[in-house]
């Protein structure tokens, strides 16, 4: 067998087989349960999952969704470029700020969803939960990545007096890419994950998560399921550009 | 080249406590000694790399052939050989010119576009020799950069490195282990044991077999 049709097998025949096994597994339960308004067949979720798209408030709710993801996104990346960066300049900032990082990443969402919905309007909340998610994973990789970078290299820059911008872009952040892009994949659609999820505890209207509260308030579960089904496909494809975009810019 | 009342402790471990050592211009100084001697931190301090107490004299711009050919993973053979001349040199077809020339020169015109995890270890320590040829230095450091290359290759590494030595002759420091090695290359042999220097010996590449011979005894007497 070539190495290309071992890379087809595993790479796209493999994951199909397993997400069959998965339906397979949601299709037993559903007629075991034999009651489509709690457990609904794949096959009636997978029509409402097409009729969605009929839907003319669809295209908003995702839209608003992904902007309020791709924002937090954006700005967790931005602190964590920013405090890795501090972090490898002066020492004791990863101490210092190891707390507040723990903090930030074991605190239960819900709970702090909840906390916050006293002070801020759920469209902005929505954002800073996905923040308080999507830093921590990033600044631990980017921190990880910048610490560990080889000091032979860094002697070399010294020794053929290499500008700090050259040595940032082209030592600390090319070494830094492969791993920034892999804590990247798992944070955008974990980020998406907790977007929504916020967006449902505080009814946030015109948004995926809207949607979804929408649909368990009046008890429609296979709607309910599509929109889920939708988030996760988001999710997947979010995953699939930033690889992509890892194969495109990491070639080396 | 004058190192003087050069001190440099790594934490509580003292290496150097008044070192003075004179380097001769544009001559080939071998430094052999046991592991844990100083040898590398010598060029590491010779090179700026490490902070230190005391002066050196007649230092100028400096090149490093390191022990790995410490090539940025993100760059091609090309990028990499250019990469150090940014600072030295503005003109951008100059220094492709420059480039191109030193590829050419080592015999890696055809892998101009490779990344360095597609190169052997040979070739990427060809890449090594050519950006340290190719920067304007006045003072070439050599850490033992021949140690991982197997016999045959050592061999064209070699004759590679006295043609481009030959071409444009620099101020040299060369951290070896290999007794053999220091009587090919060495001009100087700098025998250092416990970071002192224990012994100095002058060499010449037309030494008979037997001269050769009774420098290696001493050598090795003193290690």
């Amino acid at each position: 067998m070539n190495d290309k049709i071992k890379n087809i097998l595993k790479n796209i025949l493999v994951p199909i087989a397993g997400a069959g096994i998965l339906f397979l597994f949601w299709y037993a339960a559903s007629k075991i349960k034999n009651d489509p308004l709690i457990l609904p067949y794949p096959k009636e979720v997978f029509h409402r999952f097409f009729l969605l798209w009929q839907e003319k408030s669809i295209y908003q709710s995702i839209f608003s969704t992904l902007g309020r993801t791709f924002l937090c996104f954006a700005i967790s990346l931005g602190c964590a470029v920013i405090f890795a960066a501090i972090a490898e300049l002066w020492k004791p900032f990863a101490a210092l700020t190891s707390p507040i990082v723990t903090l930030f990443r074991s605190a239960p969402t819900v709970a702090v969803i909840l906390i916050l919905y006293a002070f801020l309007p759920a469209k902005r909340m929505s954002v800073i939960v996905g923040f308080l998610i999507g830093f921590p994973v990033l600044y631990s990789a980017l921190h990880t990545a910048v610490s560990s970078t080889d000091k032979s290299l860094l002697a070399m820059a010294k020794v053929y007096r290499v500008s700090p911008i050259r040595k940032i872009t082209h030592i600390y952040l090319s070494l830094a890419l492969p791993a920034l892009f892999e804590a990247s994949r798992s944070t955008l659609s974990l980020t998406l994950k907790v977007v929504v999820a916020a967006e449902i505890l505080t009814l946030v209207p015109s948004s995926l998560g809207g949607k979804i509260q929408t649909a368990y308030a009046s008890f429609e579960i296979a709607y309910l399921l599509a929109w889920t089904l939708l988030t996760v496909l988001l999710a997947f494809i979010l995953e699939g550009v930033v690889v992509g975009l890892k194969k495109l810019l990491v070639r080396w | 080249m004058e190192l003087k009342r050069v001190c440099f402790a790594y934490k509580n471990k003292v290496v150097y406590d008044d070192l003075n050592l004179s380097i001769p211009e544009n001559k080939i100084t071998c430094v052999l000694g046991p592991s844990g001697c100083g040898k590398t931190t010598l060029l590491n301090i010779i090179g700026g790399v490490l902070p230190f107490n005391g002066i050196i004299e007649g230092k100028g711009t400096v090149a490093y052939i390191f022990q790995q050919p410490c090539l940025i993973p993100s760059m091609s053979v090309e990028k990499n050989v250019e990469f150090v001349l940014k600072n030295v040199t503005k003109n951008k077809k100059e220094r492709k010119n420059k480039v191109k020339e030193i590829l050419k020169a080592v015999g890696l015109t055809d892998a101009a576009d490779s990344y360095p995890k597609q190169l052997s270890g040979g070739m990427a320590q060809r890449v090594s020799l050519a950006r340290a040829f190719c920067y304007p230095a006045d003072v070439l450091l050599m850490d033992e950069p021949f140690k991982e290359l197997d016999i045959s290759l050592k061999k064209q590494i070699y004759s590679l490195f006295s043609e481009l030595y030959g071409k444009s002759p620099k101020t040299t420091v060369f951290v070896t282990h290999d007794i053999e090695e220091s009587l090919i290359f060495g001009d100087k042999i700098i025998v250092m044991k416990d970071g002192k220097i224990a012994g100095e010996f002058l060499c010449d590449k037309n030494f008979s077999l037997e001269e050769k011979n009774a420098v290696k005894e001493n050598i090795l007497s003193l290690i």
